[in-house]
């Protein structure tokens, strides 16, 4: 499986996480609502929820197009779902305008992705997810 | 011209030479940029929607609803604007005709494709040739990999242009621009009425997660809606693409091959920037002259011995210039 594959899911989950929990701190923190201290775990979670909801509506898009294997594509979305959702809600929540955060979060995501493939798959890209079959 | 038999699979170590992967770094400051401009200002026409409703979350679940619209946009943009001819051209190669026996054929066309993702759409089809030892050369010149049948016979992949799928491209562009303008108006009101309905509270100890959810919301409506939109639009595309192109020679050609036949075909000849074979990405003509007779897998000899002569005029007719 070619890595590109995964640059692009954690590219669109990490845009995901990057203007939707940044939303929720410009949100919380105007219009004349009470100071609200965000922890790491709340900001995961949030960031969780998004990054895989991204990631498991872009594999399902991929298999619709492609003639990859679903499960595999799946796995790999929870990985980087996972992943990307964990680090970077808590980065998402602290970058204070949406536009920046969705392209910071977008490039740091698609730099995990990466990471993800090339641990799973190897350098050479060979498809060796686990539960793979 | 050359006078060994090619060796199957990879031919040569190195990158394949690929266009830069530009859209998604392009992609991402553009839409970035429009949210922030969203953000700041607000849409003219939108802000007045926005004041009257009076909703709590404001321009936050617009721009939530601004984003989910932007991811579909840009991805029928990365589907439509691909270099496949429909509206950008296709990589320009050489103008080449061979002659072989047809080893397969694959009918590219998917019906859930073409209902669910029409910007998607891919070529009509593919078939294999295995060419004449005069013309392995086009098999072999500048590629990173060599397709073989499965009695190591050296093949060309031959793709068929659907003027359907065009269609599709273009109308999912139109569709998507309309569905997401109201994709963006749409997911706002959802998510403001989900936001009122749960009662989000400041002091609540998920009101983050509320906040959350009330964004997704209007990200995943809008979304829902532009995709509807281009859904819609590339059906209708397709739908006249086909009508105005239902004679189209190349297209009837290919749909009457099977395996055996012995065709000359002529196309531009290009080499795959993913894989890195030589193809000939699109056909233009296709002339069935016989049948094998025999089913496959074919070898070079048979295609040698089916095909005396041709009216490529091999003998006079070295590899052309990329």
């Amino acid at each position: 499986m070619n890595t590109r594959i995964c640059t692009r899911m954690g590219l669109i989950a990490g845009g995901f996480v990057g203007v939707l929990v940044s939303l929720v701190n410009t949100q919380s923190n105007c219009c004349g609502n009470p100071v609200f201290h965000a922890t790491f775990a709340q900001l995961a979670m949030d960031g969780l929820v998004v990054a895989l909801i991204a990631a498991f509506l872009t594999a399902a898009f991929i298999c619709l197009v492609s003639h990859l294997p679903v499960k595999p594509v799946f796995l790999l979305a929870l990985y980087i779902g996972v992943v990307t959702g964990v680090l970077l809600g808590w980065l998402a929540y602290h970058i204070h305008n949406p536009g920046l955060a969705l392209a910071v979060c977008a490039y740091l995501g698609a730099a995990l992705g990466s990471l993800v493939c090339r641990i799973l798959c190897g350098d050479a890209g060979a498809l060796r997810t686990v539960g793979a079959r | 011209m050359s006078t060994m038999a090619p060796a199957c699979g990879a031919q040569q170590p190195g990158n394949i030479p690929t266009p830069f992967d530009w859209w998604p770094f392009v992609a991402a400051p553009i839409i970035g940029g429009a949210l922030v401009y969203v953000w700041t200002n607000g849409i003219p026409i939108i802000n007045g929607i926005v004041g009257a409703s009076g909703a709590a979350l404001g321009f936050s679940t617009l721009t939530g609803g601004a984003a989910g619209a932007a991811s579909i946009a840009t991805l029928v943009l990365y589907y439509v604007l691909k270099a496949d001819g429909c509206i950008r051209s296709v990589p320009k190669g050489a103008n080449i005709c061979f002659s072989g026996i047809v080893n397969d054929t694959t009918d590219e066309n998917s019906t859930a494709v073409d209902i669910l993702a029409p910007f998607a759409m891919g070529p009509a089809g593919v078939f294999d040739v295995v060419v004449k030892s005069t013309y392995w050369h086009y098999v072999t010149d500048d590629s990173f990999w060599v397709y073989c049948d499965d009695a190591g016979a050296a093949m060309l992949p031959c793709l068929v242009k659907s003027e359907t799928a065009c269609g599709g491209h273009i109308g999912s562009l139109v569709g998507v621009t309309v569905g997401a303008i109201g994709g963006v108006i749409l997911g706002y009101l959802a998510a403001a009425a989900v936001g009122i309905a749960i009662g989000c509270t400041a002091t609540g100890f998920f009101y983050l997660l509320c906040l959350i959810i009330a964004f997704i919301i209007a990200a995943i409506v809008a979304a829902v809606v532009a995709y509807a939109g281009a859904v819609i639009g590339g059906a209708a595309g397709e739908g006249i693409a086909a009508a105005a192109n239902a004679n189209d020679p190349v297209v009837k050609a290919w749909k009457g091959l099977s395996p055996g036949d012995i065709v000359t075909v002529q196309g531009n000849w290009v080499t795959d920037d993913s894989l890195g074979n030589n193809e000939i990405f699109y056909t233009t003509s296709i002339n069935r002259t016989g049948n094998v007779g025999s089913p496959g897998p074919y070898t070079t000899a048979q295609a040698d011995d089916a095909i005396p002569s041709d009216d490529c005029n091999s003998n006079s007719n070295p590899p052309p210039p990329r």
